[in-house]
């Protein structure tokens, strides 16, 4: 109790070196502490989407971005498929294949345009509202609902792709008419809509004023019998309606309709088999298995922790040599203060106590501040791994 | 009272030796030695307050021989029964005036404090005339203000043998004389016995025994 007053005592009244001290060993564990509890939750996060997910197919690219695509809703980097691409799978009896197109995203939250199957086969339940039926309806993930005070009844506008090409989309208004219940998923950080809803942002599809009857030549570039070519003055709709919604149409062959990614929710070996087959005899396809891709990544991410952990390493004997020279320094100045502690009728053992007693104070705050951070961080992270990692 | 006889003190490794033949101060006595700076005054102190061992000889105190004492033994002497005073006063930077006081309670097993010795405290600093300034860090302090702090914690556990090395050493004439009146008040209203070194011959008048340390003491460079 003395000693620990007297070692207070001096740490209070230096306390700027205290600090410092503190704040040096904080650094130099903080990193592996960090990597320590961050590393095994981002393994285990990877590792059960990737199980989720076991087969993903796209087209030609990288089959690592691809992976992440399909889990992560990451954008897409390699070709597009065609919406004749599912189709084939169907008619093979991939029948818990879905499809996916991401490409839009709002208030920074991908928008995954697919079926109403992902849910099913995914296992995820709507905690409020119903699925989306109707073009311009979605259905949000609890995160996004929760960061955005989303509810049903709620809007989102979809965001273009690139501020450069605001011609060519036009931000949709969309209605919320479900929140999904939390998964501890990526799915909790997107917004669900049908993949016609992808294909208007998209402009292959959109619903304006009947033309066909307007006499405006500003509106009308040519009339013939197969119809009323409208110009470009005539605007899209950006919201849907249940008064324009009929007026929604696409243009073109819907089978060559673009999808970024298809994945195949199904956990039984021999489909996955199956589906990994036929996809190689299609032109344009790859099929990626996600354990692969993660297991590649997770491979990647723990070269880079032991790299860092060596240079963590280096970086906590240099704090230890810097702790070790200020504690020395700090016994010379301190020498006369012990020899009076000393000649007072302390004993040697206590003068050394009082050092010890300090350092390892020091070292326990240090300890404590490291645990706590490590911690923090490492929660935050692992509340979404796929925003930090992915 | 202290009897010293036939002490031989040699610090290792260095040619200088300390020869007391025969000395004795008796029990409340005040006594000032005068010697030359490095003629071997502290060395005598510090042997009397058991912080070094003569090679061959007796110190009694009051009929007990210091030297077979243990390490621990001459360290609970030493807090018990011996008040120091050094001459750049070694106070504890970091610690308050009353920190400083109570230093002996905090750092010794054998030292308890409590109600007494804190009344002790205020009383000390009353008579000091420091108790204004208990709770002021000790650098605040001027070099009288912290002299008198010094003296206050040798008295704080109420010591039979009051050992002060050159306690006016820094200080102007002023402050020499209050602070010399004030050792020998103290020591005078607890009975204690005052040794106080020096190698000023202008402080030490008004002590009723002055002794030349090279009178009765060699301290000598041998070859």
């Amino acid at each position: 109790m003395k000693v620990s007053a007297l070692v207070w005592a001096h740490m209070s009244y230096h306390w700027r070196r205290t600090w410092v001290l503190i704040g040096c060993l904080l650094v130099g564990s903080l990193v592996p502490l960090v990597l320590a509890q961050v590393m095994p939750e981002v393994q285990r996060q990877l590792q059960h989407r990737a199980e989720e997910t076991p087969l993903v197919f796209g087209g030609p690219g990288s089959s690592l971005e691809l992976a992440l695509h399909a889990l992560y809703f990451r954008a897409a980097a390699g070709e597009p498929l065609r919406f004749e691409h599912w189709q084939r799978f169907l008619q093979a009896g991939h029948e818990r294949a879905v499809p996916l197109h991401v490409r839009f995203r709002t208030n920074d939250f991908p928008i995954v345009g697919t079926h109403l199957e992902y849910f099913a086969w995914r296992g995820r339940k709507l905690a409020t509202g119903a699925a989306f039926s109707r073009l311009g309806d979605c259905v949000v993930g609890s995160e996004v609902a929760r960061r955005l005070r989303l509810d049903v009844g709620g809007t989102l506008i979809s965001s273009p792709r690139s501020i450069l090409s605001i011609g060519a989309d036009y931000p949709l208004q969309m209605q919320i008419v479900g929140v999904l219940e939390p998964s501890g998923s990526p799915d909790d950080a997107a917004v669900f809509v049908d993949l016609k809803t992808t294909w208007v942002m998209e402009n292959l599809g959109h619903g304006h004023d009947d033309v066909s009857q307007s006499n405006d030549p500003n509106l009308v570039l040519e009339r013939s019998r197969q119809g009323t070519v409208a110009s470009a003055a005539v605007l899209p709709y950006t919201v849907v309606t249940e008064e324009n919604l009929a007026s929604f149409h696409f243009h073109g062959d819907m089978s060559q309709f673009p999808l970024t990614a298809i994945v195949l929710l199904d956990d039984r070996q021999r489909q996955q088999d199956l589906a990994a087959g036929f996809a190689q005899r299609q032109s344009g396809v790859q099929a990626v298995f996600a354990r692969q891709s993660i297991a590649d990544l997770l491979s990647v991410l723990f070269q880079v922790q032991r790299v860092v952990l060596a240079v963590s390493l280096f970086v906590g004997l240099a704090t230890l040599a810097l702790f070790g020279l200020v504690i020395g320094l700090s016994l010379q100045i301190r020498q006369s203060e012990m020899e009076t502690m000393f000649k007072l009728g302390a004993s040697r053992g206590l003068t050394r106590l009082l050092l010890w007693g300090e350092i390892g104070v020091i070292a326990a705050a240090a300890g404590l501040l490291a645990t706590a951070t490590s911690t923090l961080v490492a929660w935050l992270i692992s509340q979404d791994v796929s925003r930090w990692l992915v | 009272m202290i009897r010293v006889t036939d002490l031989v003190f040699r610090y290792p490794g260095t040619p200088f030796r300390l020869d007391v033949p025969q000395w004795e101060v008796a029990a409340g006595e005040q006594v000032a030695i005068v010697g030359p700076s490095g003629s071997g005054k502290t060395t005598l102190l510090h042997l009397l307050a058991g912080i070094l061992t003569p090679q061959q000889g007796r110190i009694e105190l009051d009929g007990q021989d210091l030297c077979p004492l243990s390490d621990a033994g001459r360290r609970n002497f030493r807090a018990t029964q011996v008040g120091l005073v050094f001459q750049r006063f070694e106070l504890i930077d970091y610690l308050t005036v009353a920190g400083n006081i109570l230093l002996p309670y905090s750092i010794n097993l054998t030292l308890r404090l409590d109600a007494t010795v804190r009344q002790r405290l205020v009383t000390l600093a009353q008579r000091t005339g420091i108790e204004h300034l208990l709770r002021r860090p000790v650098q605040r302090l001027s070099q009288g203000e912290q002299q008198r702090v010094a003296i206050c914690r040798a008295l704080i556990n109420q010591p039979r043998w009051i050992l002060a090395d050159e306690p006016t050493g820094n200080l102007d004439p002023e402050n020499k004389r209050t602070i010399v009146e004030l050792l020998q008040q103290q020591a005078l209203e607890s009975g204690a016995t005052l040794i106080m070194v020096t190698h000023d011959v202008s402080s030490v008048a008004q002590f009723p025994r002055q002794v030349d340390f090279r009178d009765w003491c060699r301290a000598s460079l041998s070859s």
